[in-house]
């Protein structure tokens, strides 16, 4: 018994629990202003995606927390606010179709998802932020409000990106978001 | 094979802290760094690289937390000798920088976004707290979770932030006290 014991820690704790999973959009071609409230994603036309972070397939289902991430962004005056939106599963109680287009006013609101939505999160502003004229980049140590999100069957976690307040985007403006994620394997120790 | 085994699951229990740190000198001037300033011993541009926290070989393609950071240096000026780094998960190219020269406005983020990894607030030496004589030295916790690395290293870049006037040669020790989960 002890033997089984010893051999299943050692294979837990041989696994690594933190994973950076990464996901980069392009919004599209053009400087459209965005106004606090609009969603920001990689259409205006048709068909945008959610930000899309895969973890391992063996983190298929888990709790996991996000104590960091790390957003950068290619325009260097980009001086918004904005929240995320996390799921569990891919967000389509309101199909991310027309209604849901780069700079219109996100109607896709959580609770409308509220089987799949997991966590808001505040993100910092970039006003805060740091670099050379090629960008800016945040590094945002969530912390406490880091509460556990679930993720998908395939090990996925999904995202909607809000902005908060108004800025005027690059065409084809870029962003890099980083989710370093923390498994908690004592459950099954 | 138990045996094995049960060392083997010590061994690992135990290895989940490393302590790694780095020692430079600064160059010998006096010069006064501005905020957002490099501290570097490297003065000459295209010369700059990042110090070095050396992991043991069985974290490489770890992540980590750096839960806390420790400053000692030779001067015993504390008065705007705050800091801060920057901790990169592999190696950069720092093209635009050299010591006492702009390095918060000019850290290339976009193109060392994937390498990046955090900015630790910096440990501040507060006077009357930083031991006898010559030197002083600070500790702050941080906190600070690091992705899986490129090797076993995480790479370090201080910068002022605040104007501090240093001595000719300051010597600099800096150590991590890294968490593995």
């Amino acid at each position: 018994m002890y033997h089984k014991s010893a051999e299943k820690s050692a294979e837990i704790l041989s696994m690594s629990k933190v994973y950076a999973a990464v996901c980069e959009m392009t919004r599209p071609a053009n400087t459209t202003p965005y106004t606090g409230g609009d969603i920001w994603n990689d259409s205006n036309t048709v068909n945008p995606s959610p930000f899309i972070f895969q973890f391992p397939a063996s983190w298929a289902n888990a709790n996991i927390w996000i104590p960091t991430i790390v957003i950068a962004n290619n325009n260097p005056s980009a001086g918004n606010q904005f929240i995320f939106y996390f799921y569990s599963k891919y967000p389509d109680v309101i199909p991310l179709d027309n209604t849901n287009l780069s700079n219109q006013v996100s109607v896709h609101a959580p609770s409308l998802d509220e089987a799949s939505y997991v966590h808001q999160l505040t993100t910092l502003t970039y006003a805060t932020l740091t670099g050379n004229t090629n960008g800016r980049i945040i590094h945002t140590t969530t912390g406490n409000n880091s509460f556990p999100m679930h993720l998908s069957t395939d090990a996925k976690l999904y995202m909607l990106y809000r902005v908060q307040t108004d800025y005027a985007p690059l065409s084809n403006e870029k962003l890099y978001i980083r989710i370093t994620g923390v498994r908690n394997y004592s459950q099954v120790l | 094979m138990s045996q094995s085994l049960e060392e083997s699951l010590e061994t690992m229990a135990q290895s989940r802290i490393a302590t790694p740190s780095f020692v430079f000198t600064r160059p010998n001037n006096t010069t006064q760094y501005s905020i957002g300033d490099l501290l570097s011993h490297h003065t000459s541009l295209a010369t700059v690289a990042p110090y070095e926290w050396e992991l043991p070989e069985w974290a490489k393609h770890i992540g980590g937390i750096i839960q806390r950071v420790y400053v000692a240096k030779s001067g015993d000026t504390t008065s705007n000798a705050g800091l801060s780094l920057f901790v990169y998960t592999q190696p950069i190219d720092v093209i635009n920088a050299v010591d006492n020269t702009p390095w918060l406005s000019q850290a290339r983020v976009w193109e060392d976004r994937t390498k990046f990894s955090a900015i630790i607030a910096g440990p501040t030496f507060v006077a009357g707290k930083t031991g006898s004589g010559a030197g002083g030295i600070v500790s702050s916790n941080q906190n600070v979770y690091f992705a899986p690395t490129l090797n076993n290293r995480l790479y370090v870049l201080p910068y002022y932030t605040q104007a501090y006037v240093p001595i000719a040669n300051e010597e600099f020790y800096m150590k991590a006290f890294i968490v593995f989960p």
